[in-house]
C-alpha cells in the first residue's frame, strides 16, 4: 500500500468469538490530524475493534497499516513502538509507581533498546531519561497534575487517573492515538477539559480515534463519524449527517 | 546531609562486618553468618522473579544446584580456575533458566509456578540418578578450597572459616549492589510495571515477556554463583542441596521480608536463617511453623516486615500495599 495517505488502514476486519462476529469485514481510514469518533450501541464492536488494531486480541481475517507498514499480527508492544498508543475503557494505571514513573515508563521503550546501557546509565540514556522527564513535566502542567507528580498513581481520584491515562497515551509521542470513553463516569467539568485537551492536542496535529458513548462530546470534537453496529459498519460521515441517518437512529432505537 | 549520614552508617556496617570474626568466639557463629549471607543472595536474586516482575517460580533452588554441581564437577575433575568456576555455574544456571523459560512463560501464572516446579524435581531426579557424572547420593565429597589469583596483582587462598565468612561478605556486597542498581534502573522499572499491569505496559511498549525472562534469568545466573561457593565452603555436593525445602525456605524470607523490598528481604533472611539455627527448633516441627508463618504472612500481612518498616519510618506515608489482591497471582 504505497503511496497511501492514511495513517491508519484497516482493511476487511473480521473478528470471530466462537461463530460469534464480533467484527464483520470492517473497513476503517484515518488520516492524518483528524479527530474521527467511533460510536455504536453497546457491543457493537468498537472495544473489540480497539483490541485487534492495537494487538491485545487477534483477529481472523484482515490487515491492518500504519503509515503504510503493515502492523497486522504484531505483538501489543510492537504496535506501541510503531507509534500507535491507546488508553483503556476500565482506566489503567500503574497503582504502586508514582505518578513520574508511570508518565516515564510510557517513554522509556521508544528508544534503541540497550539493556547494559541502561543499567549502567551511560551519557545517551541519561539524556533521554532528562528528556523523558521534561516532556513528563510539560504534560504534567498541561494537564494540571504537576503537584501530584510524585504521589503514588493508587492516591489519585478517578477523574485525575483517567487524566493520567490521557498523558501516558501521549508520553511516548504518539502519531495516532486510541481514546476509549474519555468522558465517561467523570463530571462535566472535567468533560469539557477532556474536550478542550484534545482538541488543543488536535492543533498540534495530533490525531484521535475516540469511542465516546457521549453524543454531544463526539458532535462536538469530530470531523467524522463511524458507527458500528452488530459488528458491522453501517455509515460513516460528518457528524451532522450521522444524526440523520436511518439506519443509525434504528441501530439505537429499533425500528 | 542525608546523603553524608548514609554513608557514614554505610562505612560503620563495613568496620562492623570487618571487625566481627575478631570478636567471635565461638566458630558456630561465623558458620551462621555465612549461612545468612548466602540466603541473602539467594532471596534477593529470588526476589527478581518473585517480588519484581511477580512471577511465581519455585525452580530456584534448582539454579543454586546447577551451579553447585557445575562448581564441584570442575574444580574436582579438572582442578579448575575458581574464577572460571564461578563464571561457567553462573552462567550454566542461566541458560538452564532461558530454556525452562521457554516453555513455562507460555503457561499461565499458577501453571509456570507448576511448570518450574516440575523442572526443579526432574533436576533432583537426574543428580540422584546420573551417577555416572554426579555419583547420585554419594554426593561429590572434597571439593578442593578454591585460591583466587589474578597475576601479579594478589592472590587469596580461601581456606579458613573467617577467609569465607569475608569472602561471603564481598559477594554479599556485590550482590546488593547489582540488586539495587537494578531494581532502580529503568529496567526496575519495567519489572515493576508488569507486575501492576501486564496488558498496560505492553500498551506502553514494554515487552512483557522480555523482562520477565531477563529477571527470571538473572535471578538464576546469581543462584547459580552462590551455588559454586557453597560448593566450596563445604567442599561436599549432594542431591540434597536441590530439594523442595530450600523454596519453602526462600518463599517465606522473600514473602515475610515483604515482596519487592530490599530492607525486608535482608532483615527476614537473618530472621529466618539465623533464628532457627539460635533456637534449635527440631526439623519436624521447623517445617510446621514455617508453613503457618507462611500462611499468617500471606493472609493477613501480605507486605510483610516492609509493612513494619513504613510504620516506623514514614508513618504518614504509607505507600506500596500488596492489598490489591493481584500481584504474584
Amino acid at each position: 500500500m504505497t503511496g497511501d495517505r492514511a495513517l491508519l488502514r484497516v482493511d476487511r476486519l473480521t473478528k470471530r468469538f466462537f461463530g460469534l462476529k464480533a467484527l464483520d469485514q470492517v473497513d476503517l481510514s484515518i488520516y492524518p490530524g483528524e479527530i474521527v469518533g467511533l460510536i455504536g450501541p453497546n457491543g457493537s464492536g468498537k472495544t473489540t475493534l480497539f483490541n485487534c488494531v492495537t494487538g491485545f486480541q487477534p483477529h481472523e481475517e484482515g490487515r491492518i497499516f500504519l503509515k503504510g507498514r503493515e502492523i497486522t499480527h504484531f505483538a501489543p508492544h510492537q504496535i506501541a513502538l510503531a507509534g500507535l498508543t491507546r488508553t483503556f475503557q476500565n482506566v489503567r494505571i500503574f497503582p504502586r509507581l508514582t505518578v513520574l514513573e508511570n508518565l516515564l515508563l510510557a517513554a522509556q521503550q521508544h528508544q534503541e533498546d540497550l539493556f547494559w546501557g541502561r543499567l549502567l546509565r551511560i551519557p545517551s540514556v541519561r539524556r533521554f531519561e532528562k528528556k523523558a522527564r521534561e516532556r513528563a513535566n510539560e504534560l504534567l502542567a498541561f494537564v494540571d497534575l504537576t503537584r501530584l507528580r510524585d504521589e503514588p498513581a493508587e492516591n489519585l481520584s478517578y477523574g485525575q487517573r483517567k487524566l493520567l491515562c490521557f498523558i501516558f497515551a501521549l508520553m511516548p509521542d504518539p502519531d495516532l492515538i486510541l481514546l476509549d470513553e474519555p468522558a465517561a463516569a467523570v463530571n462535566p467539568a472535567m468533560i469539557n477539559r477532556m474536550k478542550e485537551y484534545i482538541r488543543t492536542l488536535n492543533g498540534f496535529n495530533k490525531t484521535f480515534l475516540v469511542i465516546e458513548h457521549n453524543m454531544g462530546v463526539v458532535m462536538d470534537l469530530a470531523q467524522r463519524v463511524v458507527v458500528l453496529d452488530h459488528g458491522e459498519k453501517i455509515a460513516e460521515g460528518k457528524p451532522q449527517d450521522i444524526k440523520q441517518n436511518e439506519r443509525v437512529i434504528e441501530a439505537y432505537f429499533g425500528r | 546531609m542525608r546523603k553524608g549520614t548514609k554513608g557514614l552508617m554505610l562505612g560503620i556496617l563495613i568496620v562492623l562486618i570487618v571487625v566481627f570474626p575478631l570478636f567471635v568466639s565461638t566458630p558456630y557463629f561465623l558458620h551462621i553468618f555465612i549461612l545468612v549471607g548466602m540466603y541473602i543472595l539467594l532471596a534477593l536474586s529470588y526476589d527478581l522473579s518473585v517480588g519484581q516482575v511477580g512471577v511465581l517460580s519455585l525452580a530456584h533452588p534448582a539454579f543454586f544446584g546447577i551451579g553447585a554441581y557445575t562448581g564441584a564437577l570442575l574444580a574436582v575433575s579438572y582442578n579448575s580456575n575458581p574464577f572460571l568456576c564461578f563464571l561457567l555455574g553462573a552462567l550454566f544456571a542461566g541458560v538452564m533458566a532461558f530454556c525452562i523459560g521457554i516453555p513455562c512463560f507460555r503457561l499461565s501464572s499458577h501453571s509456570f509456578a507448576i511448570g518450574t516446579l516440575g523442572f526443579a524435581l526432574i533436576l533432583e531426579l537426574i543428580t540422584r540418578n546420573w551417577i555416572g557424572l554426579t555419583r547420585g547420593p554419594m554426593g561429590i565429597p572434597g571439593i578442593p578450597k578454591p585460591t583466587l589469583s589474578i597475576p601479579y596483582l594478589f592472590t587469596w587462598r580461601v581456606s579458613t572459616l573467617t577467609q569465607f565468612y569475608y569472602f561471603m561478605s564481598i559477594l554479599v556486597g556485590l550482590g546488593i549492589a547489582f540488586y539495587l542498581t537494578l531494581t532502580r534502573s529503568r529496567v526496575g522499572r519495567a519489572f515493576r510495571a508488569i507486575r501492576e499491569d501486564e496488558i498496560l505496559a505492553a500498551s506502553a511498549g514494554v515487552h512483557p515477556l522480555k523482562y520477565k525472562m531477563m529477571a527470571f534469568v538473572t535471578g538464576a545466573c546469581i543462584a547459580g554463583v552462590v551455588g559454586v561457593f557453597y560448593a566450596y565452603w563445604y567442599s561436599f555436593v549432594s542431591p540434597e542441596q536441590l530439594s523442595f525445602y530450600f523454596t519453602i525456605n526462600l518463599l517465606i524470607i522473600v514473602y515475610l521480608g515483604g515482596r519487592g523490598s530490599f530492607r525486608g528481604i535482608v532483615v527476614g533472611a537473618f530472621l529466618f536463617t539465623g533464628l532457627p539455627e539460635f533456637l534449635r527448633i527440631t526439623p519436624q516441627f521447623r517445617l510446621i511453623l514455617y508453613g503457618i508463618i507462611l500462611l499468617i504472612t500471606v493472609i493477613y500481612f501480605p507486605d510483610g516486615i516492609e509493612h513494619i518498616f513504613q510504620r516506623l519510618l514514614e508513618p504518614k506515608k504509607r505507600v506500596s500495599a500488596f492489598t490489591n489482591k493481584e500481584s504474584v497471582s
